[in-house]
């Protein structure tokens, strides 16, 4: 599998996307940091509210609040929905999944994309997690609570596996579409459907639901982080599972 | 059973609804054949091919490369198994030589020394370097064959290698094959729809019609069997009507 794993990264490492998407997740952190301190000083009166918030941040609680918000504001969600579509179907739409299968069993090259997905994530979360790590430093008055440090890498690697559980997800739900733009419209619409259900749900019924509790890593407590990882790994399993099954029975028909 | 046997099917049958795509073909690759597998568009040879290599489950039926069933254990009876399928396609955005290491990368250590070994078979060392979008047809299905032979397989498949290509292109791919096989003493199988093609590379021919393997013999039997005074072409289209009246 460790060979699936290699020409999938391969692939990336080649292309442009993987560079450009950690790009863009570096930087927009940046960007939204400058942004807030431009309005802010363009008119402090309007911005008031915000200034006090700002201003009694901690370092942990900016990192943490910036992490919950990656999540929430889509940037991230739009290119691991790109990536979790294309990492199958493109292979697929361009008729190149012929080749690879000649080489490896379907098992492993399920396995393998998504575990290969799972590292391109990784290094997504890390880019904008060191962009804002670098903000939440400089800028901020560092907190007084000792675990702040393991929880915020825990934090971090949270986003990972909730990601890892989204991708999974669409995975599976895609292994039927041939096109590229049919997969991603259909990542798309889970989105959609995950960020409504977070919306309307009560609280109680929404912890089964992928990335809705996220918020709930601001609370610094580690039964919410444990609640979280559990609902992550088990839409890992599970879905991987399926979309192993699926992919075993699939046509490849062109 | 001939030891010789590195390829055979046993009844191999598609059913897409309630047609048969292919049904009950019996298929038997020598060790060094290079086998004409003949038909007409749409008579079943991509379908029987993508059950040979696993991509579509048959309906019925197996088949055996070295004795070994591709539906039992596919993994290992593909081991020694090159093929392009179709018209070859690549990661339009990388390198010829990118494409062949994605794909090396799946095969393992020995694949991947033998990158250049393989462009340099198919000629196409100097062109490795550009991206796949700028390739010619021709060159794409050089470097399809190059992929082909990237894990140094005993058996290669190729369906319809010279499809698209101008009468230049046609036959140096021709060339390439016959100079491929009897060089490195590998078994073709190549798909096609043109006689002369068959005629000029093969030493053995399987027709398929309508889903129905209707002969399989070597050229020489063929060239016995025909008479003088008939082309290659009419032949074919008596054996193809003759199979029809039957339906």
């Amino acid at each position: 599998m460790s060979r699936v794993i290699k020409s999938e990264l391969l692939k990336y490492i080649s292309g442009k996307m993987l560079y450009i998407c950690s790009g863009i997740l570096f930087f927009l952190p940046i960007f939204n940091y400058v942004l807030t301190k431009i309005l802010i000083a363009s008119n402090p009166e309007t911005f008031s509210q915000i200034i006090d918030r700002f201003s009694n941040l901690s370092s942990q609680e900016y990192i943490l609040n910036s992490l919950a918000e990656l999540f929430s504001g889509g940037g991230l969600f739009i290119i691991v929905i790109i990536l979790a579509s294309s990492m199958i179907t493109s292979d697929y739409s361009k008729g190149t999944m012929k080749y690879t299968l000649l080489a490896t069993s379907r098992e492993k090259l399920i396995l393998g994309k998504i575990i290969a997905s799972g590292i391109i994530n990784f290094i997504y979360i890390a880019a904008a997690s060191l962009s804002i790590g670098i903000i939440g430093i400089v800028s901020y008055n560092w907190g007084s609570n000792s675990h702040s440090i393991i929880y915020i890498l825990a934090t971090s690697l949270l986003c990972w596996i909730t990601l890892m559980g989204i991708t999974c997800l669409i995975m599976f739900a895609i292994n039927r579409i041939s096109s590229v733009g049919g997969a991603i419209g259909l990542g798309f619409g889970i989105y959609f459907v995950i960020g409504l259900l977070s919306g309307l749900l009560p609280e109680s019924y929404k912890v089964p639901i992928i990335s809705a509790n996220i918020y709930k890593v601001l609370e610094v407590k580690w039964s919410s982080l444990v609640e979280i990882l559990i609902v992550g790994l088990a839409y890992i399993i599970v879905f991987s599972g399926l979309s192993l099954l699926a992919f075993r029975k699939k046509e490849i028909l062109s | 059973m001939n030891n010789n046997l590195i390829l055979r099917t046993e009844n191999l049958s598609k059913k897409f609804k309630n047609k048969y795509a292919v049904k009950d073909v019996n298929m038997n690759v020598q060790e060094g054949d290079i086998y004409g597998f003949l038909g007409p568009n749409g008579a079943g040879k991509t379908t029987s091919i993508k059950m040979m290599l696993g991509f579509l489950s048959s309906s019925d039926g197996d088949v055996y490369i070295n004795n070994k069933s591709v539906k039992g254990n596919r993994e290992e009876a593909l081991k020694n198994v090159g093929a392009m399928v179709e018209e070859p396609k690549f990661y339009e955005n990388l390198t010829g030589r990118k494409n062949l290491q994605v794909i090396s990368e799946l095969y393992g250590k020995k694949a991947k020394s033998r990158i250049d070994e393989v462009l340099d078979i198919v000629e196409m060392k100097e062109a490795a370097d550009k991206k796949v979008k700028k390739y010619s047809l021709g060159m794409r299905q050089r470097l399809g064959i190059a992929r082909a032979f990237l894990n140094d397989p005993e058996i290669v498949i190729l369906d319809e290698p010279t499809n698209g290509l101008d009468p230049y292109g046609m036959k140096s791919i021709r060339e390439l094959i016959i100079k491929l096989a009897n060089k490195y003493k590998k078994t073709f199988i190549v798909s096609t729809h043109l006689l002369n093609e068959v005629e000029q590379m093969c030493n053995k021919v399987g027709i398929i019609h309508n889903g129905d393997l209707i002969k399989e013999m070597s050229m020489e039997e063929l060239k016995e069997e025909k008479s003088d005074d008939i082309s290659f072409e009419d032949y074919f289209i008596s054996l193809t009507e003759e199979a029809r009246s039957y339906e």
